[in-house]
């Protein structure tokens, strides 16, 4: 277990994983507050507010809820995070959002928090990852999820497929939500000034096609999670 | 008495053919019959690319140009002439949208339905009347404006972008603005005057430009404040767009803005770059904007800043025909970017240019 019950005092590792939790969050924060207006100055674009609250909504529930490992609190913690991104979506968004977009985002949101959970109950079966999952599969997720950004000036440098270009555009989580959220996310402004992805011929992932991906490498990791005994501690 | 009749009747014709050929300043006879020759390869090339569907490289926008290319070209290529023009034709009507727009993908929705709207109407068969009318409006709903939440002192108010919810630019609106004028949208619809204030505030135009960042060399940037060469620097691919737009959104020669823009041509005359553009970048998308702004604005000569004029016609006819392929393509050989890489695109890009030089 990773939460704390009421009233019991928490113990050195438990403080320690407490304040990183609290501390990636924090970051978190930081980063979204940066990332909100990159669509543009003041451009009031529902779209890019779905593709945000639901990469920060995995997030968040990667770093807050607490799993146990096994398959009820993998799926329940999946369902909760897509229920959250749900509310936020109402209570923040302006305009309506069509059906289409809402299933599709909801399907990303839910998928993604179920890799990224199943993804840490994987790496915590192992001694040596077993304390640093949550912050590796963390940074990955920033990673993955900034990918066209740090391997633009690749894409720049060499002359890439269409195929290539597409492929790498797929590798990240944001274009993944973007795409549920039929979000071009690559030209808007702050994008197209720093990847030159926005100036290249492209197609983002099929949301659902990746949605189904996601799923099956979850399934899978989870299902060598349940076989793997865990390392003695 | 018949004979010397018919010799001086075929002197006389003569005379009046090098009277006609040489009164025609527009361009070299010789180069024009060249660039006729060089839209023929360029078509012939372009038919043997063509995929079963009809289609170019199986997008909306590449098969428009193509179609646009064979459309106008010297030969008036209709859809009497066979399959290679009513397939495309089908194609293109097979992406039409209810929401009017025509794309096969969500990305490009602007370029995509702009580019389809003005192949259309060069098939000039009415049976396309309604669907593009449902282009134009399709268009003039992405012009961000006060329905979108934008006051007019906003920098992207008045701008069209890439169709979905990003932000405006100069490219995007160009082509916009020609489909409207190629469709001829009403004159006084207030979608012009709303472009007006996107397109003079993407100007390094200080006297005409209310945004501060403005410089004063009279060319244009991609958007207000920022080009992809590099801060606000103006360039030739968005110069001449900017030029097109100004005179197709109804101002008038002498304006202030058309003249600061066509000083900047003059002072960066070439055509063996995209002037202030990276590594060539865009190079055929310049060709492309500065064969239509130069038959736009039409003059036949341009006298650059040291008092050099230039024959624009025979001076793009000369580069195009040394950038040519065998088989009669074109490609970009410095840079893919913007897809100049698709030797169909670019192709059609050149042929299309070929078309204005030889009107």
């Amino acid at each position: 277990m990773f939460h704390q019950a009421l009233g019991e005092r928490m113990n050195p590792v438990q403080i320690k994983d407490w304040l990183l939790r609290w501390a990636l969050a924090a970051l978190l924060v930081l980063l979204f507050q940066h990332t909100m207006p990159l669509s543009g100055s003041s451009f009031p674009s529902d779209a890019w507010l779905v593709v945000n609250l639901g990469l920060a909504t995995s997030l968040t529930c990667l770093l807050m809820l607490p799993h146990t490992g096994g398959t009820f609190s993998l799926v329940f913690n999946s369902i909760a995070s897509t229920i959250v991104f749900l509310l936020l979506l109402f209570t923040h968004v302006k305009g309506t959002v069509p059906n289409a977009i809402l299933l599709q985002s909801t399907l990303a949101v839910f998928t993604t928090t179920l890799l990224l959970l199943s993804l840490a109950g994987f790496l915590r079966r192992f001694r040596a990852t077993a304390e640093i999952a949550l912050p590796t599969v963390f940074l990955l997720a920033l990673v993955a999820g900034s990918a066209t950004l740090w391997l633009g000036p690749v894409v720049e440098l060499f002359v890439f497929s269409d195929a290539a270009v597409n492929a790498i555009i797929a590798t990240s989580p944001l274009s993944y939500i973007s795409a549920a959220a039929e979000y071009d996310y690559l030209r808007s402004e702050w994008f197209y000034r720093n990847t030159p992805f926005g100036s290249l011929r492209f197609a983002y992932p099929d949301s659902l096609l990746l949605g189904a991906i996601y799923l099956g490498l979850a399934a899978a990791l989870h299902t060598l999670t349940l076989r793997l005994k865990p390392d003695p501690h | 008495m018949k004979l010397m009749t018919k010799t001086l009747t075929f002197l006389f014709t003569l005379l009046l053919a090098f009277s006609v050929s040489a009164t025609d300043a527009s361009m070299d006879s010789g180069l024009k019959s060249k660039a006729k020759r060089a839209t023929d390869n360029g078509l012939r090339y372009l038919r043997e690319q063509q995929d079963e569907n009809g289609s170019w490289s199986d997008s909306v926008g590449i098969t428009s140009l193509a179609l646009r290319a064979y459309l106008e070209s010297r030969r008036k290529y209709t859809e009497d002439d066979g399959p290679f023009i009513t397939k495309p034709v089908e194609f293109l009507l097979s992406h039409v949208k209810e929401d009017g727009s025509i794309s096969e993908t969500i990305n490009n929705r602007n370029y995509n339905t702009a580019v389809a709207i003005t192949a259309l109407q060069a098939t000039g068969n009415p049976k396309y009347k309604q669907v593009i009318s449902n282009g134009q409006k399709f268009l003039k709903g992405l012009q961000l404006d006060e329905k979108d939440g934008y006051k007019s002192d906003h920098k992207y108010f008045g701008g069209i972008g890439y169709g979905g919810d990003e932000r405006p630019d100069l490219s995007n609106q160009y082509l916009a603005i020609e489909a409207m004028k190629a469709t001829s949208l009403d004159p006084n619809d207030p979608v012009w005057e709303k472009a007006l204030v996107f397109i003079s505030r993407s100007q390094n135009n200080s006297e005409t430009n209310d945004l501060k960042w403005a410089k004063n060399d009279g060319g244009f940037a991609y958007m207000p404040n920022y080009s992809p060469h590099g801060d606000a620097v103006s360039y030739g691919s968005m110069t001449h767009a900017g030029l097109i737009s100004l005179l197709f959104a109804g101002v008038d020669k002498n304006d202030p803005r058309v003249q600061s823009a066509f000083n900047w041509i003059r002072a960066n005359y070439t055509l063996d770059e995209n002037p202030g553009a990276k590594k060539n970048q865009g190079l055929f998308y310049y060709y492309n904007a500065f064969a239509k702004s130069m038959y736009a604005f039409g003059e036949a000569e341009v006298t650059d800043s040291n008092g050099i004029k230039h024959n624009w016609r025979n001076d793009l006819t000369e580069k195009l025909l040394g950038l040519q392929d065998k088989d009669g393509s074109w490609v970009n050989p410095d840079s893919p970017r913007w897809w100049e890489g698709n030797k169909n695109l670019v192709t059609a890009w050149a042929v299309i240019s070929l078309n204005h030089v030889i009107r």
